[in-house]
């Protein structure tokens, strides 16, 4: 005798729900919504009063938060799923998670929860392991069942991203990590509390296996008491509409929303093959050393998408051919792949007051066993896998901006590319004092890429969340008084350049002050070093490289005594370096991820992201919009003179006769550097077959080889020979 | 709460976006109501068009009115017009080195006051339009720290990190006033901790200012809110930098007008918390969302008046839905607001609003069976039915026949049923494959329990529970859709003042005269602290609060109120230490001499959090954190009585009677007896099916409903 | 024929597509529910109008880049200017001309924060020109030896007679079929 309907067990449920979709091709088998048909309207008002319910848990349980991420930058979310785990609403918050839930009940039915610990009114579960549905661990879920007269009918659920891990790296984005025995606290499916309240032993787990125990503790204290009252909110509704609404109700939602956005693909787009590109860099060479041979290395990480936008309005993403499993963080399961990608999904066509996890009924991923993001090593870490799964977020905006550009929908177009950069500190004061923190500022709000009807826009964007927001300094230092915030702006020339350009990337500039005996910062950075993004749009560049700079022994206290300013980007501390105002016994620059970094008094540390990419040729800009540009600080003369083409005088204004002219020359001279793309081709080829590629480079090309689609496309464009390896 | 006052008559308006409303009380406390279309381009027009449309209600006009009133108070959309049409002042910005593109990049904030599908859909971020441009924004060095959460282990607050340089600022000030700057306003990180930069900046500035020969206001933003958040605060001088003045000489020009009639005072008007103030009053920016407080602060009257303490206001207009809670007879406080797409740091009664009313627009979509209202409004077009080509919720209200078409504004607005009734077949109806009425109540439906959670929303999420609540019931369409939202909340009393169209008016007349202080303190209570040290803390709240009190009694005796007859209300915010949020509690004394003193106020930050979260939720062993402290300086001013009246038998009068017209209710057309409003008696009921119809709102009540009037001429809500 | 959705005129769609439409009026076109369902006849009308030939626009690709129907039968790319890409199933990157900046230098013309640069050790920036115009078609910034990115193969077919609801004449199975994989072959043979 199960604990669901008509007494089923939780794994019957499960199963039932893939049969059904899979036999029919509607969710739940439902080809006819009754309750949608026989009363539309009613049928909005039960949704609607759920999504209000999960709102209402949010805004009230996230002010007993003791993180910033949480309460100021709404790192955090609240949902009801169905007994089968699908998500049929949300508040706000970190959208994507509703799309890994699903996994996770899936998980415990498997794992036979049911029997053992058991599920029973008032039990609260936990899990922050991505091998069970969650993404990595610092984005932790909290769950309690709802029971109606000893019925399983759903669960409510609570989540957010927390401060530290407790990995090797501090922070919750610590990159560093071979297995998963070094990504931290990771806990998989576990009953924590009975009667709505976590055990007392639970907090001790917080607080020793992570580096921020208050604030961690907190938190679940938050995601816990949300969950319950959102409980109580659902057996109102449950009250209110009876419970065989409530039950098929769910269900209709979900078939209901699918239909909503096959719809929204059939009018907005075109249907056909569309290719994604993004290719990162891993850096571990000499950073974990003899420790872990495996991961004594750098990779190139290969991601590549084939996306199908089929006749009848669904997508299906192949991956094959990116890179394989390592011994890195960066492996992932698919709760974390859709997850992380459903977030590109909500504004190109998935956005509707009631999000949900229908898209997973319209969307087919191919993730080859053996790749990243299908590893076969049951120890693969993952505590940033997030990283790279993050690069195919852009895909949904990347792929169906052309379909929407096709179609005439220009203004339902986003250009978002890989950013954020973001750091975790630990350390130690004068007074021996240990204390941790993390900020997220640079990951929470975000520019864009341009339009094709207009320039990007800055900081009014945030990939992980709908609700950009960058939070406050002040509280940021509350939190991490040894970061001094001396900078934080747009910094100019630092986009992508185009007939439209992308968003000013933003900067953060610190000072490190009175760190005492030890400071460590780890720095966490979305592009690979090679740009922000592999292709440009429509003939503008792509975005530019995240910057992380780090200028150690400095003279900043010296300078600040004499009454002299600060540098407030990486721009200026470069700038003034060579003109040796600002003096510094070493310099460090990333355009990746760092590996821990100690920090002295008197350091400076500049960090930069979201340089977007452009669209059109920079040739074609408006010689208006240069003169702003100018007038502004967004650009300076000689990038709009050798990018865009655009003299000006002293006073910014664009000369325009001479300015046409020079764009003539920059014309002719694209004419002589250019060759016939056959010509091209043959130099190219004749690198392939001698396998003249640098180091990495080759291994990257030799580990995707193996993967038969990527095999074809390279061998039939370079038309290498059958026995061709490297 | 005042009773018979000193002879004379009150005066209050709030202008709104379309119409000036005014309340007008007599000496005996009688009231007359008048409306007036806003001129915002000349607001005195309005100002003496609403009073006169009022006073001629006993025969009077707006000059005898003047030369007898004894207050005249002014609120309303003067600022957020300002806003709109981007007519501010031109602002200069000397802020923290570093800091230059904050009002550019506003936190991100891109997306405050948008729906959540709006939210999601991303496209629609956007930027609000710039306060103050980016050539008027000049940086200097120095940096304050605000201190740690790790309190001793680093800098105390107030650390100064890098000294000011002076230099910079006299550049800075000649930059911007070589750039005809009309105020300036500065910001330093974490000046809240010590504000020693901000005021020697300030200093800076006017020196130079007066050196050559200019009379340019400098604002300093600890002097808006000495508390942390920087891009909020930054905010708050943007707000009141750009729109203060220029609002002033708006208001100016009101009392101008008023004097010129014989008014003897000084015009007030009503700040963001519910107080009335001087319109000389520096921190005008809190006047700036005064708009729906009216309306809270009626509901406060009425509050104490009936002694009901525990009242929901509920202001359904044509765009806006606002809820506003008095629970325990106390006015709860938003400190983080939200203004025409800027988020504030300024305290603001709490109202909760949502985009939904009468000039929604509603679609529908034939493929999914998908339903929207909103979030776009058609506002004063009203829908199809008049200037519209969008079909709204309130043309269903038109075509279900609850709406009289022949009186709208007292017939002075000309409505079509017929094309409302077409358009809501071709859009609605047909795209739903149902019946055009049936779908039309469902609609309704829909929005009724948009505002049911809307409600639910705000009191469950502070823990409260409906059934303890009266309803306050105003707005052009409160009484209006009040039936189908009553359905879904179980009130434990529903009341519609017999002036719910000018309701907001009515509040603002009510309001008390004072001014709110806010101070950022650091204050931490843990549980191995010693007795010393936790009475050496306290001192320093007591010297906190004298603090504020002193700066009330100085700013009020400016505004000639004597400080004999001043009286104060204290309060603070808490938490457990760890958590970023706080909670306010209003607090018996502002002084701390004792250690029972501080368990009590502890104790009372106890009792409000276990109310609205579960045991669970505690975390004393972390010992408490007072974050903020303010007081409330409080000066006399006469308030509106409301005047009884005897009762008469439950039997309207015949000549109250409108005959009969038949409205779509509860899926079939139902006979409703007609009643015009005003010439209904006190004790009088009215059986549903009915509708009361009032030259400014209409009041319809189903079958299964019956409504009475009481002494006041309350109408009283209630099920057969 | 079904009358034209005014919701969103030509006018202003056509203001969209220069970039010159006020930003309030795009909001609106973002809030319109349902779409207007002509959108795409109407963004037809407008392009033809903006091209100097006359050849039938049936898609648009790029900036400058459609996908045209030729008189004498054949789905071609062609450049606003006129030059032509030849059979669109084939990437028409490989019918541009082609510049490849490959040292530090190089990219610094196009990239203007040098500490931003991509790591010329490992990738290399290719620019595609049109033969024509020699205006930018596309940039990719990738390893030496990848395959161009094929950006979009349109199912032409399809979409005109499933999802437009008006069929083109010259419907054939073959027409979404990748062909770009020839060039290279042919090539080599000629090689």
């Amino acid at each position: 005798m199960g604990i669901c309907y008509q007494g089923k067990t939780l794994k019957e449920v499960v199963r039932e729900r893939e049969r059904l979709f899979k036999d029919t091709g509607y969710a739940y088998g439902l080809e006819k919504l009754e309750l949608v048909e026989s009363d539309p309207a009613k049928f909005m008002r039960f949704q609607m009063r759920l999504v209000a319910a999960c709102i209402n848990a949010r805004e009230t349980a996230k002010l007993i938060s003791a993180n910033p991420m949480s309460l100021v930058q709404g790192e955090l979310l609240f949902l009801l799923a169905n007994p089968e785990g699908d998500v049929t609403s949300a508040s706000y918050g970190l959208a994507g998670h509703i799309q890994s839930f699903p996994f996770i009940i899936r998980s415990i039915a498997d794992l036979g929860f049911e029997e053992d610990p058991g599920i029973n009114e008032g039990d609260v579960f936990f899990n922050n392991d991505a091998r069970y549905g969650a993404p990595h661990n610092a984005d932790c879920y909290n769950w309690v069942p709802i029971f109606y007269k000893g019925e399983l009918i759903g669960w409510t659920v609570g989540l957010n991203h927390i401060t530290d891990v407790g990995g090797l790296q501090p922070g919750g984005l610590g990159v560093i990590s071979p297995s998963v025995f070094t990504d931290g606290f990771t806990v998989p499916p576990t009953k924590i509390g009975a009667n709505f309240k976590a055990h007392k032993w639970w907090e001790l787990h917080w607080k020793r296996r992570t580096r921020t125990e208050a604030f961690n503790v907190l938190d679940d204290k938050m995601r816990v008491a949300g969950a319950v009252a959102l409980q109580k909110r659902v057996m109102e509704v449950v009250e209110e509409f009876g419970i065989d609404y409530f039950r098929r109700g769910l269900r209709e939602i979900i078939e209901r929303e699918r239909r909503v956005l096959i719809q929204r693909i059939k009018t907005q787009a075109v249907p056909g093959i569309y290719h994604y590109l993004n290719i990162s860099m891993v850096k571990y060479k000499g950073v974990v050393g003899k420790l872990f041979a495996g991961s004594n290395r750098d990779w190139i990480i290969h991601e590549p998408a084939e996306v199908h936008i089929r006749p009848d309005g669904s997508l299906h993403m192949d991956l094959e051919g990116m890179t394989s499993e390592g011994d890195f963080h960066c492996n992932a399961y698919e709760p974390a792949v859709r997850m992380l990608t459903s977030l590109g999904a909500w504004p190109m066509f998935a956005y509707t007051s009631t999000i949900n996890s229908s898209i997973q009924y319209m969307t087919t991923w191919n993730l080859p066993p053996g790749s990243m993001f299908n590893p076969q090593n049951p120890f693969a870490a993952t505590v940033m896998s997030l990283a790279e799964v993050g690069k195919y977020v852009f895909m949904f905006h990347t792929v169906l901006n052309y379909a929407f550009f096709a179609r005439g929908y220009l203004e339902e177009y986003l250009g978002r590319e890989p950013d954020g950069v973001g750091y975790g500190l630990s350390g130690v004061m004068k007074d021996g004092f240990r204390w941790a923190g993390g900020d997220m500022t640079l990951i929470t709000c975000c520019s864009c890429k341009a339009f094709p009807y207009r320039d990007g826009v800055a900081a009014a964007f945030c990939s992980p969340n709908p609700a950009p927001d960058m939070g406050e300094a002040e509280l940021g230092e509350f939190l991490q008084p040894t970061q001094l915030n001396i900078g934080r702006k747009l910094v100019p020339n630092y986009c992508g350049h185009g007939k439209y350009r992308g968003g000013l990337g933003i900067g953060m500039c610190q000072m490190i002050v009175d760190p005492g005996q030890s400071l460590t910062a780890a720095v966490f950075a979305s592009s690979g070093g090679m740009g922000r993004a592999a292709t440009g749009m429509g003939g503008g560049y792509p975005g530019i490289n995240d910057v992380v700079v780090f200028a150690h022994d400095t003279n900043m206290r010296e300078l600040l005594k004499e009454g002299k300013s600060y540098p407030r980007d990486f721009l200026e501390v470069r700038k003034w370096l060579a003109e040796g105002r600002l003096k510094a016994g070493s310099v460090e620059v990333y355009n990746t991820a760092t590996p821990n970094i100690p920090c002295k008094d008197g350091d400076i540390f500049a960090s930069a992201s979201t340089a977007m990419g452009g669209w059109g040729d920079p040739l074609e800009r408006d010689y208006a919009l240069v003169e702003d540009d100018l007038h502004y600080g967004w650009m300076t003369p000689d990038a709009a003179r050798t990018v865009y083409g655009a003299v000006t005088d002293e006073k910014g204004k664009v000369k325009v006769a001479e300015s046409n002219k020079l764009r003539q020359q920059i014309r002719k001279r694209r004419q002589e550097r250019s060759v016939d793309a056959r010509e091209w081709w043959r130099e190219e080829r004749q690198k392939v077959t001698k396998k003249e590629f640098p180091e990495d480079v080759y291994n990257m090309y030799a580990d995707c080889l193996k993967y038969g689609k990527f095999r074809r496309e390279f061998m039939g464009m370079w038309q290498l020979p059958e026995d061709y390896k490297l | 709460m005042a009773k018979i006052r000193d002879h004379g008559y009150l005066i209050a308006q709030d202008a709104g976006g379309s119409m000036t409303d005014c309340f007008l009380v007599d000496k005996d406390g009688k009231f007359a109501t008048g409306k007036f279309l806003t001129h915002h381009e000349d607001e005195k027009i309005s100002y003496l068009g609403a009073l006169s449309d009022a006073a001629a209600r006993w025969g009077m006009t707006s000059a005898q009115v003047h030369k007898d009133a004894l207050f005249s108070t002014y609120t309303g959309t003067a600022m957020v017009n300002i806003l709109v049409t981007q007519g501010g002042s031109n602002v200069g910005l000397i802020i923290t080195r570093g800091f230059g593109h904050m009002p550019i990049m506003e936190r991100g904030l891109t997306w405050l006051g948008q729906s959540y599908e709006d939210i999601l859909h991303q496209q629609l971020h956007e930027h609000t339009p710039w306060l103050v441009q980016p050539e008027n924004i000049k940086e200097v060095t120095e940096r304050i720290s605000p201190g740690s959460y790790y309190m001793a282990h680093h800098y105390p607050p107030g650390t100064i990190v890098i000294p000011l340089v002076e230099a910079e600022v006299v550049k800075a000030v000649n930059e911007l006033l070589d750039n005809g700057v009309e105020v300036i306003g500065v910001l330093t990180l974490a000046c809240y901790s010590n504000p020693i930069h901000e005021k020697r900046m300030k200093e800076i500035a006017l020196e130079i200012i007066h050196k050559r020969g200019l009379d340019i206001p400098v604002v300093a933003s600890h002097e808006m809110c000495s508390v942390p958040n920087e891009s909020e605060r930054l905010k708050t001088l943007l707000i009141q930098c750009y729109t203060a003045e220029v609002a002033r000489k708006k208001y100016f020009g009101v009392e101008e007008a008023a004097r010129k009639e014989g008014f003897k005072y000084e015009l007030t008007t009503l700040l963001a918390y519910g107080a009335a103030a001087n319109i000389r009053y520096t921190k005008l920016a809190e006047a700036a969302i005064s708009g729906p407080t009216g309306g809270l602060l009626g509901g406060k009257f009425i509050s104490d008046f009936l002694n009901l303490p525990n009242i929901v206001c509920w202001d359904l207009g044509c765009t806006t839905c606002d809820i506003g809670l008095i629970a325990g007879g106390l006015l709860p406080v938003d400190k983080e607001p939200v203004f025409s797409g800027h988020r504030l740091r300024m305290p603001m009664i709490a109202i909760d609003s949502i985009g939904a009313g009468t000039s929604h627009v509603v679609n529908a979509d034939a493929v999914t069976k998908r339903i929207t209202i909103g979030p776009q409004s058609v506002r004063a077009d009203l829908g199809t039915c008049y200037k519209s080509n969008e079909t709204t919720i309130g043309d269903i209200d038109l075509v279900l026949r609850y709406m009289n078409p022949d009186y709208y504004l007292a017939g002075t607005l000309k409505v079509d049923r017929e094309r409302a009734l077409r358009e809501l077949e071709t859009r609605v109806a047909k795209p739903l494959g149902q019946d055009v009425y049936d779908v039309s109540l469902k609609i309704l439906d829909l929005l009724h329990a948009r505002v049911a959670d809307h409600m639910n929303g705000a009191l469950l999420s502070r823990g409260l529970n409906p059934a303890e609540f009266t309803l306050l019931v105003y707005g052009a369409a409160g009484p209006l859709h009040l039936w189908g939202v009553e359905r879904l909340i179980q009130f434990g009393d529903i009341i519609v003042p017999p002036w719910a169209a000018v309701f907001s008016a009515f509040g603002v007349c009510g309001a008390d005269y004072f001014h709110r202080y806010d101070k950022a303190v650091t204050f931490f209570l843990t549980p191995d602290m010693s007795k010393e040290v936790k009475l050496y803390q306290g001192s320093i709240l007591s010297k906190a609060w004298q603090e504020l009190e002193q700066r009330g009694l100085a700013e009020l005796e400016t505004e000639g109120i004597a400080p004999e007859t001043v009286t104060f209300r204290h309060g603070m915010s808490c938490r457990y230490i760890g958590q970023m949020h706080a909670w306010e509690v209003p607090v018996e004394v502002g002084r701390v001499q004792t250690l029972e003193d501080l368990d009590k106020i502890i104790g009372a930050f106890e009792k409000s959090y276990t109310s609205i979260y579960p045991a669970g939720a505690r975390y004393p062993e972390s010992g408490y954190q007072i974050t903020e402290i303010y007081v409330e300086a409080i000066a006399k001013k006469p308030k509106p009585i409301i005047p009884s009246y005897p009762l008469q038998g439950k039997e309207p009068p015949k000549k109250a009677y409108k005959g009969q017209r038949e409205a779509f209710m509860d899926g079939k057309w139902t006979k409703c007896d007609i009643w015009e409003q005003d010439l209904l008696e006190p004790g009088n009921r009215v059986n549903g099916p009915a509708i009361i119809e009032h030259t400014q709102t209409t009041f319809v009540i189903p079958s299964h409903n019956y409504a009475e009037l009481d002494k006041y001429r309350f109408m009283r809500y209630k099920r057969k | 024929m079904e009358p034209r959705d005014e919701r969103v005129s030509k006018e202003h769609l056509k203001l969209l597509v220069e970039g010159n439409l006020a930003w309030e009026e795009v909001k609106k076109m973002l809030r319109l529910r349902p779409k207007d369902r002509d959108r795409f006849w109407k963004y037809l009308e407008i392009l033809q109008e903006r091209v100097p030939w006359k050849d039938k626009i049936l898609l648009r690709i790029s900036d400058h880049l459609y996908i045209v129907a030729k008189k004498g039968g054949g789905r071609v790319v062609k450049c606003d200017c006129g030059h032509e890409f030849g059979d669109y199933r084939a990437n028409w990157k490989l019918s541009c001309r082609v510049y490849v900046r490959k040292t530090r230098e190089e990219m610094a013309e196009v990239v203007s924060v040098e500490e931003a640069l991509p790591n010329a050790n490992l990738v290399e920036m290719r620019e595609f020109y049109c033969p024509g115009c020699f205006a930018l078609l596309a940039v990719e910034v990738v390893p030496v030896g990848y395959p161009p990115v094929s950006e979009m193969f349109p199912d032409l077919d399809t979409f005109y007679r499933e999802w437009l609801g008006k069929p083109l004449e010259d419907e054939r199975p073959d027409w979404f079929q990748d062909r770009t994989l020839d060039i290279p072959a042919n090539w080599a043979k000629e090689a």
